[in-house]
């Protein structure tokens, strides 16, 4: 549990979210151009990748990264939450090689671009008919707060306020620099 | 007869066709899979072959493509249970567990302690199973014909066990949130006592008849090495991290059930190749009994389900959760968020065989064709778990 | 994501009449063609590992001659589809199927096989349900998975049909139909 892992890398928001519940120890919301330095943090620190994750909210489609350690267990969780429209994410395939079948994964199911990726093929849908399943319908969407409970929020850039405190009592926030 | 192939089907498919526009070599170009009595499934692996050696090989996936994750998102939260026994059959009840544990987890959902045990008793006896399996299979894939067949004797035993307790055979969806579907049946612990002496006498037998018998001490040493680096790239876990030295193993790394309450050994061996994963293997066999003798003597009275369990339209609570378990084949992980209806919101599904295959490109470069076999048995890939 | 409008290409199905065709010797060669029928070993899912349970010691398909399960179709002259079929691998069944040579059977085993089984919901985009919108099926076996036992059942209906009478006894449940 590195505390410095992360510094100097622009944070959206960073978390501890109630670890019995949430299964993570930390959990930090990143600016697209922000997710291959903090990989490349944690590659150097021993983590492996667990998965790539996807998630249609209204807000965008939330890409989560989960890693692990081997020997000092305790799961990080990095988010970049990408528009409907065009939603792109710099690759992390170059970093950790597994992740090029997470990504593309990904893109079969929501058709995230991941840039970079050395093999952009569709992985588990037929090549000729990739349609984004996973995709929801408009109307089914929810929005990111009222999906997830980041818990004890550490710090916060006040322009990401999909989790804006519903009661007063949550933790202070500061700002970030974006 | 008519021919009524396109002119596409004839000369290769969209994958073959991008395969060829790699390096430009003298090879040839072939498909194992997606039909192959090697594969373990659905799986196509087109190589580039310099003779009998690999030069370059891509898995192409999907063939089993059953839309679990977005069946989730169509099913209420107990509905979607007998999916996961479907997702790896070989390890349904540790599916079963990563799943339920979720729903729990999200629900704050208590289980009781007898409920655990026999969580603990059901899924070693299934780990046991799916290593027999994977035992006899991966020596099928060798040549040997033997071993197979006492395999799946054992495997049958087993299987009537688990049968007597949940009543499938293979595509177990035995546990509930809150606990398990049924109690054990009044002769079971006295049988699971019973079949535990009788496995650790064959497994002598095992030893002496194949992990000791120099053609598969040749097929298998030195085959595959994968060094511990290569297997954090890929986020490679269970044996296959194992057999390359890292003693990394879900049940103590992040404890759930009962577990923590039970002493086992973590079976790791240093080779990095074949040999070492299938040593991995052999020696979780013996822990599993270990584990059990435990659990069959420790396991108290009670209910086999919380009261107030939910029930089949049975809503969340909002929230976010990751649950992993120890499967036989790695870390089996789901990543479950609620937005407080009847039905998930999404259930993403970490498969080990995923990132455990992705790493065959890579490894299988410069083998020979036959090792690549061993390799993929070494494995241990069940492909719906992979395909979802 | 509606469901797709696939169009599953259904295999060839013309078989060339037997060059000798006398009615005598045709139900000798059928009766010899059900006792040793060669199964193709087409497991795709769950229901291939009760297919290997069937042929081991316990069930031991051998007793009834079928235990010679070929991997190459042109040696094979049943094909025990095991398991689900996708859109993916539905050229690949057709394509195994019109490798086989005459006279050939077809057992769909277990529910994927006969109609999609559990995985048929509204939206669905990636299964056909049931081999049958592929290839004529002779023999259907419905379980999730079927007890090997059942599968010895769907032999024996196999060789019923194929050679007019059942040969071994019928199951002793009450109400067993047939």
């Amino acid at each position: 549990m590195n505390d410095d892992v992360f510094a100097g890398i622009p944070v959206l928001l960073e978390a501890r979210p109630d670890r019995n519940r949430s299964g993570l120890l930390r959990d930090l919301y990143l600016i697209p151009e922000g997710i291959v330095p903090a990989v490349e943090r944690l590659f150097a620190a021993g983590y492996h990748l667990e998965d790539i994750s996807g998630l249609d909210t209204k807000d965008g489609i939330l890409v989560s990264y989960h890693f692990d350690h081997f020997e000092k267990p305790g799961r990080i969780a990095l988010r970049v939450l990408s528009p409907h429209d065009t939603p792109k994410v710099p690759s992390i395939a170059n970093i950790f090689d597994g992740a090029q079948w997470h990504e593309r994964e990904l893109s079969d199911f929501y058709g995230v671009v991941f840039e970079g990726n050395p093999n952009p093929t569709p992985l588990l849908l037929p090549a000729t008919d990739v349609t984004t399943p996973l995709r929801k319908a408009e109307a089914s969407r929810v929005s990111l707060g009222d999906l997830i409970d980041p818990g004890e929020i550490v710090q916060m850039d006040p322009r990401f306020d999909y989790f804006a405190p519903k009661d007063n009592t949550d933790a202070e926030s500061k700002e970030a620099e974006a | 007869m008519k021919h009524h192939l396109s002119p596409e089907q004839i000369s290769g498919d969209f994958y073959s066709r991008r395969f060829e526009q790699g390096p430009d070599e003298d090879t040839l170009i072939l498909n194992m899979g997606p039909q192959h009595p090697s594969t373990h499934g659905v799986l196509r692996i087109i190589l580039a072959l310099d003779g009998e050696y690999i030069m370059r090989a891509e898995p192409v996936l999907g063939y089993l493509h059953r839309m679990h994750e977005a069946m989730a998102e169509h099913r209420t939260y107990l509905g979607y249970l007998p999916n996961m026994g479907r997702v790896d059959y070989l390890h349904a009840v540790a599916w079963n567990w990563a799943y339920v544990g979720a729903v729990e987890r999200l629900g704050g959902i208590e289980v009781p302690r007898r409920a655990e045990y026999i969580r603990v008793i059901t899924c070693e006896l299934n780990r046991i199973s799916s290593h027999l399996l994977w035992w006899g299979a991966y020596l099928l894939d060798l040549g040997a014909f033997t071993p197979i067949m006492y395999a799946f004797d054992d495997r049958e035993i087993i299987l009537d066990l688990l049968q007597s307790v949940s009543g499938s055979r293979l595509t177990y969806s035995f546990l509930r949130p809150g606990g398990v579907a049924f109690d054990l049946p009044d002769t079971f612990l006295d049988e699971v006592k019973a079949f535990i002496p009788h496995m650790r006498a064959r497994l002598p037998m095992y030893k002496a008849l194949v992990t000791d018998n120099t053609i598969l001490r040749h097929r298998c040493e030195e085959v595959g090495d994968l060094p511990l680096e290569m297997c954090r790239r890929y986020g490679a876990t269970g044996p296959v991290v194992r057999g390359s030295g890292m003693a990394y193993d879900v049940r103590r790394a992040e404890p759930y059930g009962v577990y923590p309450e039970l002493e086992f050994e973590i079976p790791t061996e240093n080779s990095q190749d074949a040999m070492g994963r299938y040593l991995v293997r052999m020696g979780e066999l013996e822990q599993c009994l270990n584990i059990l003798e435990q659990a069959v003597q420790a396991i108290p009275e009670g209910e086999h389900l919380i009261k107030g369990a939910p029930k089949p339209r049975w809503k969340a609570p909002v929230g976010e959760t990751y649950f992993a378990v120890e499967g036989a084949r790695g870390k089996i992980g789901v990543h479950l968020v609620s937005d407080g209806s009847s039905t998930p919101y999404r259930c993403k599904l970490r498969a080990p065989g995923f990132s455990n295959l992705s790493l065959f490109a890579e490894l299988a470069e410069g083998t020979l064709l036959a090792d690549a076999v061993s390799i993929l048995g070494s494995l241990d890939l069940v492909i719906p778990e992979i395909d979802r | 994501m509606a469901s797709p409008d696939h169009q599953v290409v259904s295999a060839v199905t013309e078989q060339d009449a037997p060059i000798v065709h006398l009615k005598l010797a045709q139900q000798a060669l059928d009766i010899c063609r059900s006792m040793s029928l060669w199964p193709m070993t087409f497991g795709l899912a769950c229901c291939a590992i009760e297919m290997m349970a069937v042929g081991m010691a316990r069930f031991d398909i051998a007793r009834f001659g079928a235990e010679v399960f070929r991997p190459s179709p042109r040696q094979s002259d049943l094909m025990i589809v095991a398991g689900t079929v996708t859109h993916k691998i539905a050229p690949v069944v057709a394509r195994l199927y019109e490798q086989m040579p005459a006279p050939k059977w077809v057992m769909a085993v277990g529910n994927c096989a006969i109609s999609g089984g559990p995985f048929c919901y509204p939206g669905q985009y990636s299964v056909v349900e049931g081999v049958d919108q592929i290839l004529p099926v002779d023999i259907y076996v419905p379980g999730c998975p079927p007890r090997p036992e059942a599968f010895l059942e769907g032999l024996f209906q196999l060789q019923e049909k194929v050679t007019g009478r059942r040969w071994w006894p019928e199951p002793a449940t009450k109400g067993g139909r047939r």
